[in-house]
């Protein structure tokens, strides 16, 4: 799911969804989790199957973090405007 | 059951009829040629050694003959063996050959020799067919089914020895289990699988390049591709969605083992049209669920060899 195969298709990987939520987050920071998964369901095909192992991806590079108090994912990683 | 009767060729299991019989009727029972055996696959002309019994033995022409199958569990009241009304079982087929055997003398006691079982009902019953439709006394009618056969191989150990039954030997058997899981989530989802376009940046070699390599005939090849190329990118689909992830591990382990098989038991001469048909029909027999979506089964044998999950060298391009 994380490597490309001879059968996956390249935008139905984990690598893909990972992008389109650092893509997301870094614009608006920090989102609420149904918000998320939706918005990246009707982004790609399959999307919600590949959502959370794209967010543990993602967590697991130190990028986002989670927020229970107020169900949100929130970006950490770099801040390349400072 | 001791022996898997079911992945012997056709050879090999007449071969173990032969020898078979060469303990029950005497060691001149006459095993023939692959060919056109006119409803015979061995003869024996004498007076029996053993069967029916050593007191009332049979004497005459014995015609021996033996159905094979590839299918797991079959019986002889399946209707593609034994069907009154049917003119294509395989019963149906053989009676004119008995039939013209009786006729021209050549023929007064006939055995019958199939891996399928046979229960009690049914031996009654095709007996009296047989003896019925070509005029053989019932007592001159001899069925054997798988239990018989399993008896009379532990009465004669080693007649599978002689029939020489290695492994090795034996046809390009592979299991249908997990394809047929594939084929069936794939009928369930078929309809609802969205359609991507796609562009795999894979090295192409020609369609017609590839079945030169792979020996497939261009009539052959021209026919799949007509019928099933455009069915590919369902299963395409299929395979690619992150959900179905489970499955496309099966699909990766049953391209596996056909490509390992056919590389092993694939034969020279033989084309890759014959190797394709085999395995459809082998997986049809096996399986009743294949057997129930046969386009779909030959849609994903088609993309397997199309995608060269099978067969030799690089993706074939679409034209």
């Amino acid at each position: 799911m994380l490597r490309p195969t001879k059968h996956s298709h390249p935008d139905r990987t984990v690598i893909n969804v990972s992008l389109l939520l650092l893509d997301y987050l870094k614009k608006y920071r920090i989102e609420e989790y149904g918000k998320l998964r939706r918005k990246i369901k009707e982004k790609t095909v399959g999307g919600d199957v590949l959502f959370l192992p794209a967010l543990s991806f993602l967590y697991l590079l130190g990028l986002v973090e989670y927020r229970p108090k107020t169900d949100a994912v929130e970006y950490t990683g770099p801040d390349e405007a400072v | 059951m001791k022996y898997a009767y079911e992945d012997l060729s056709d050879e090999q299991f007449e071969q173990l009829i032969v020898f078979l019989c060469q303990r029950l009727l005497g060691i001149s029972v006459q095993g023939f040629a692959k060919g056109p055996d006119g409803g015979r696959d061995a003869k024996f002309v004498g007076t029996a050694e053993l069967h029916p019994s050593r007191t009332a033995p049979w004497s005459g022409t014995t015609i021996i003959q033996a159905k094979h199958t590839n299918g797991y569990n079959r019986n002889f009241s399946e209707p593609d063996f034994y069907s009154v009304k049917s003119m294509t079982s395989v019963l149906a087929k053989e009676i004119p050959r008995i039939k013209k055997l009786r006729l021209n003398k050549q023929l007064d006691h006939y055995m019958l020799f199939s891996n399928r079982r046979l229960a009690g009902n049914a031996e009654s019953e095709i007996r009296y067919y047989i003896s019925t439709q070509c005029n053989i006394k019932q007592e001159s009618i001899y069925l054997c089914g798988l239990e018989q056969l399993e008896n009379w191989l532990k009465t004669f150990p080693d007649v599978p020895r002689l029939a020489d039954l290695d492994p090795v030997d034996s046809p390009l058997i592979v299991s249908p289990d997990d394809l047929s899981d594939i084929i069936q989530a794939l009928a369930r989802q078929k309809n609802t699988l969205p359609n991507i376009i796609d562009d795999p940046p894979i090295q192409r070699i020609s369609y017609e390049e590839k079945n030169k390599i792979n020996q497939m005939s261009v009539e052959y090849a021209k026919a799949q591709r007509k019928r099933y190329l455009k069915e590919t990118p369902i299963i395409r689909t299929f395979l690619a969605a992150p959900e179905n992830m489970d499955l496309l591990r099966m699909y990766e382990s049953v391209v596996e083992e056909f490509q390992l098989k056919i590389i092993t038991k694939r034969k020279d001469y033989q084309a890759f049209d014959e190797v394709l048909e085999y395995l459809v029909d082998l997986l049809f027999h096996r399986d009743p669920i294949l057997r129930g979506h046969k386009r779909l089964t030959r849609i994903m044998l088609f993309y397997m060899y199309w995608s060269c999950d099978i067969g030799e060298l690089g993706d074939a391009e679409t034209d």
